[in-house]
């Protein structure tokens, strides 16, 4: 009887199971789906028949693995999904399926053994404060009778395996230094593994045991010292390290686990005071100027703090007032961290606590000693010595083998080092020796549309070499006709030759382009180029293009400000090395086509199967003038049937804002246009959000989300037209997880649906570039709403088939090219341009 | 709102006594007009979702809001010129989408289901606590309070009373 009732009941839940992937597919061990509990809940038809329960619970027959063990789990309840399940059995899964399966490996280690534990958790206060992580641990450690052999202690919290005798406890202990200090331990609750704090406590057990391998905690990760790398023509060593998350992801709980690099300078901020000069009038100025907005570490509380000024009228011997008393900061660094200062009369550093903010003093700041401040980081002057970068990249930027190797590495040193074993085993949890098994599919190459014909793009997604044999897709039909070149006197024979490679590999484009109004200006200081345009203004030019002696960014914004704010003209910048160069013809097709698309045409086109589809693409930059400002930009595409052209938009926001607060009016301008274009409302939107961590999406969807779900019910019926589809997606491109492929990185095209996505989330991640250097990082996508109607596989290929069409690149990009051009566009204006660009632009790529 | 520095703290508008720092301000206004939603009514300037008007001073906000100008800038501007050469001829495709419908996948509904951990994120306390009750509930069946009433108290607490397994008991905070 129990075997049928069983049977009968489980099957349903089997489809659920089976269609949300092929079971047990891509682990190693034999284990079945797991089983899907029937969902009890707020039924109120609670079932009397709970011995029933119990009779169905002695199917273990369907579970080879008895990882979750323990009666309790496997009781399940006959009677009450029917009430749950109002949806047909048939039902919706996340996943895709179709394209060509491959077999990856993630760096996911899964969790074996599920603990089955209770733990307590007890919030552990010290009086007076003990600020020192280590010292509280060392005194807590003192009273391990009491507490347990394996307990967890991370400052704050305390998790144990056993309760304690009571509730509420008292101890006593004394620091190394003397001093006493009263403990004060209380009862919170009990963790069991059925709830978030679970993954804490795993969490925290993997740092103990990490921490058995000799790691150091720096900031949020953890760093092998002994393994570090010295560069040391620039001073610094690169700390290598793990960056670690359990998570429950899909179906199992997994650890993450990403290496990461550290930059740290050998050198404290006292040994940078030390360098400057001996002049004293100089000295000050040459310190502050080297240190001031440097991001230190501070080795006691392992802190970093960013430094905002220099003061030199204090010293270590200054006193302040630590809790009503006047103390030194010898005696304060003495007698709370166990430290000795050694120069008494070294300047201090000033640092404006940006978290405390919020308590009391909204102006605290933070003082700090430059003989205890560890730099770290890499100055602006770092960042542009390309020796220096790349000698980090060789080390950080690894190929998929050498990644794999030293996840593997790491993996087994967890496992046989003794003292972390020794802590995992305390605590029953076992991860798994090798990498995850993850099955995905790759996405079929896409077609090339061109005016006459159709390319492939080919298994690496790149189709530089059809523009030999292809022509542009729309160009304008009377070529570029009317236009005016700008360029110093001396440089006339730099621009004949650029104007020669232009036309060549124009007209092989199908592009007409006839010679320009020349303009020869006698310097090439900014004002004259600036009044050279002006003073073409007269004949209309339809794109103005500046030869310039090099990069110099001044001339360029006012160039650019020129032509996009004050009047409504896209501009060309070309440095003359461009045109020495020899490659020059492979260099004027790239310039060919983005005049093709700055006067608002299109190069080419994917194919695309969906009519009456808008796609807009979202993504903020900052300011590089003002620190308060932002941009936010918005850029859309007409149907890409019959219109492939792109609308776009931008307009001024908070740099304090996570979330934008204006993305409706721009939405609506985007509805407008399209509306111009097409005469009715586009049937379905794909709204791709760029420039949002992943932490924030809650707070995004209640803000955003909603707002824009509202307004386009307003706006649709307002038109008469049917009601919106909309499918809101958040794209991440900074996420951990990497896939591999045979030791190598999966092809363009790879999508992953299943195992190590999470489970609340309707998400996927989609390799589209191809990955040259390194390690290719996968784009993660996340539906946060979709009342589009379209299958995974169609969503998934349409968000492929928009990383096609970035057309300052012929190959696929790894966020779609709308939210590449909105990037792109956000940093224009925020970079260069500093104010709202003229609306007659909108239309054109004039930011490309 | 624009003129702020970064360490400037702004109340918000739902009640005069929050005050805040500048960056927290949108989480700030999530969680207060939840709260405030039946008591103070505000409304959302259309130009900029950040704006909290109360009704009288709507209309006249409206008028003078800075950030009108990027409809204002659009209104009274020359539109793009829209040439006929940049359309194109229909790009057939290998197939037609148009007249699918699939429903939508909702992953809560799996979630329901399914023996994973689930988090409670932004949540208000009181729902916090209330979810994880339910999750433990779901996941470890009917049994779930008898359990953890007779393990954990019979140690600690009352030795006095007999022990009855269907008392309701004091319950636990989750902090």
């Amino acid at each position: 009887m129990s075997e049928n009732q069983g049977r009968g009941h489980r099957r349903p839940h089997g489809t659920l199971d089976e269609s949300l992937g092929r079971p047990g597919s891509s682990t190693d061990e034999k284990r079945d789906e797991p089983r899907a509990k029937v969902f009890k809940g707020q039924s109120e038809a609670s079932t009397s028949g709970q011995s029933s329960g119990g009779v169905v619970a002695r199917e273990p027959s369907h579970e080879s693995s008895r990882r979750e063990g323990g009666p309790v789990q496997e009781r399940q309840h006959l009677d009450s999904y029917d009430i749950v399940r109002t949806r047909p059995a048939d039902i919706v899964s996340k996943q895709g399926k179709e394209g060509e399966p491959i077999s990856l490996q993630s760096n996911f280690f899964r969790l074996q053994t599920k603990p089955e534990w209770r733990i307590v958790h007890y919030h552990v206060d010290f009086e007076p404060e003990l600020e020192n992580i280590r010292v509280r641990m060392g005194i807590l450690s003192n009273h391990a009778n009491i507490l347990g052999a394996g307990y967890l202690f991370d400052g704050k919290q305390l998790f144990t395996h056993k309760k304690l005798e009571k509730d509420s406890i008292v101890l006593c202990g004394q620091s190394k230094m003397g001093t006493d200090y009263k403990i004060s331990i209380k009862c919170v609750g009990i963790v069991s593994n059925a709830e978030p704090r679970f993954l804490q406590v795993l969490n925290l057990i993997l740092r103990r045991s990490m921490k058995g391998l000799k790691l150091e905690l720096v900031g949020r990760n953890l760093f092998d010292p002994h393994a570090k790398i010295p560069i040391r023509d620039h001073q610094m060593e690169l700390w290598p390290g793990y960056e670690t998350s359990i998570r429950q992801h899909e179906k199992d709980i997994m650890l993450c686990a990403e290496i990461t690099h550290k930059v740290m300078r050998t050198e404290t901020v006292y040994e940078i005071l030390k360098r400057c000069s001996n002049n004293p009038s100089r000295h000050q100025d040459e310190f502050r100027a080297n240190v001031l907005d440097l991001v230190v570490l501070t080795d006691y509380n392992n802190k970093t703090y960013r430094i905002n000024d220099v003061d030199f009228a204090q010293s270590p011997k200054s006193t302040f007032s630590c809790k009503g008393k006047d103390v030194s900061f010898i005696e304060y660094y003495l007698t709370k961290y166990n430290i000795r200062i050694r120069d008494h009369n070294q300047p201090l550093l000033i640092s404006k606590n940006k978290d405390k903010a919020q308590k009391i003093n909204a102006s605290e700041v933070v003082v700090l000693i430059p003989e205890l401040c560890r730099v770290t980081g890499l100055t602006e002057s770092m960042r542009s010595n390309f020796q220096l970068m790349r000698a980090i990249s060789d080390y950080t930027r690894m190929n998929p083998d050498r990644r794999i190797d030293r996840l593997r590495r790491f993996n087994n040193r967890l496992q046989n080092t003794a003292d972390s074993v020794k802590v995992l085993n305390d605590w029953n949890m076992k991860l798994d020796e090798n990498l995850i098994n993850v099955q995905g599919r790759i996405i079929a190459p896409q077609k090339i549309v061109f005016n006459q014909s159709k390319c492939s793009s080919g298994e690496s997604a790149d189709w530089t070499r059809c523009f030999r044999d292809q022509r542009l897709l729309t160009t304008p039909s009377e070529g570029i006709d009317r236009w005016a070149v700008i360029t110093p006197e001396r440089n006339s024979f730099d621009l004949k030759t650029l104007l020669d490679s232009l036309f060549r590999a124009a007209s092989g484009m199908g592009l007409k382009i006839r010679s320009p109004h020349v303009i020869k200006i006698q310097d090439d200081r900014t004002g004259s180029y600036v009044r050279a345009m002006d003073s073409c203004a007269d004949m209309d030019p339809k794109l103005i293009l500046c030869l310039v002696p090099n990069n110099n960014v001044e001339r360029y914004s006012s160039i650019k400000k020129r032509g996009c704010v004050d009047r409504a003209v896209p501009t060309q910048v070309v440095t003359i090395k461009t045109s020495k160069n020899r490659g020059l013809l492979s260099i004027a097709t790239k310039i060919a086509i983005q005049l093709n698309c700055k006067l608002g045409y299109t190069p080419w086109m994917i194919e695309l199967p969906l009519s009456g589809l808008m796609t807009i693409g979202f993504d903020i930059a900052k300011s590089a003038r003002d620190r308060r400002k932002a941009y936010g930009a918005l850029v859309a595409s007409m149907d890409l049937q019959q219109n492939s052209t792109y609308f776009s938009t931008v307009s001024e926001c908070s740099a304090f804002d996570v979330l934008a607060n204006n993305l409706w009016p721009m939405m609506a301008k985007a509805l407008r246009q399209y509306q111009r274009e097409h005469q009715k409302l586009p049937t379905r939107i794909l709204f791709y959000r760029d420039g949002v961590s992943s932490g924030s999406l809650k707070q995004l969807f209640e803000y955003e989300v909603k707002d824009i779900v509202e307004k386009l019910d307003i706006e649709y019926k307002r038109a008469n037209s049917g009601p919106p589809m909309l499918a809101y997606i958040v794209v991440t491109k900074s996420s951990n997880t990497r896939f591999f492929r045979n030791g190598r990185n999966p092809p363009p095209g790879t999508v992953v649906d299943n195992i190590v996505t999470l489970p609340e989330r309707y998400d996927f991640y989609l390799v589209s570039q191809a990955g040259r250097q390194g390690t290719v990082s996968p784009t993660g996508y996340n539906v946060l709403y979709s009342n589009i109607r379209l299958s995974p596989d169609q969503i998934q290929k349409l968000t492929y088939k928009m990383c096609h069409l970035y057309y300052n690149w012929s190959g696929t990009t790894r966020v779609p090219a709308v939210c590449q051009y909105a990037k792109k566009l956000a940093t224009f204006v925020g970079t260069h341009l500093h104010s709202i660009p003229q609306n007659a632009l909108e239309k054109k790529f004039y930011y490309l | 709102m624009e003129s702020l520095a970064e360490k400037d703290m702004i109340a918000c508008p739902y009640n005069k006594e929050h005050v805040m720092l500048r960056r927290k301000f949108q989480q700030h206004i999530l969680k207060c007009r939840e709260i405030h939603k039946d008591t103070v009514q505000l409304l959302v300037c259309p130009f900029n979702n950040a704006h909290l008007v109360p009704e009288p001073e709507f209309h006249q906000h409206c008028k003078s809001c800075e950030d009108r100008k990027i409809i204002v800038q659009y209104q009274t501007s020359e539109p793009a010129v829209l040439h006929a050469d940049t359309r194109h001829e229909k790009i057939e495709a290998d197939e037609n989408w148009d007249d699918d419908e699939v429903e939508d996948y909702n992953p809560q509904v799996y979630c329901a289901q399914a023996n994973i951990v689930r988090e409670p994120i932004g949540m208000f306390p009181s729902e916090r606590k209330a979810f994880i009750k339910e999750e433990e509930r779901r996941r470890r069946g009917d049994n779930y309070d008898e359990e953890e009433q007779g393990k954990s108290k019979s140690r600690a607490e009352s030795r006095h009373t007999p022990y009855n397994p269907n008392q309701q008991r004091s319950k636990r905070s989750y902090k």
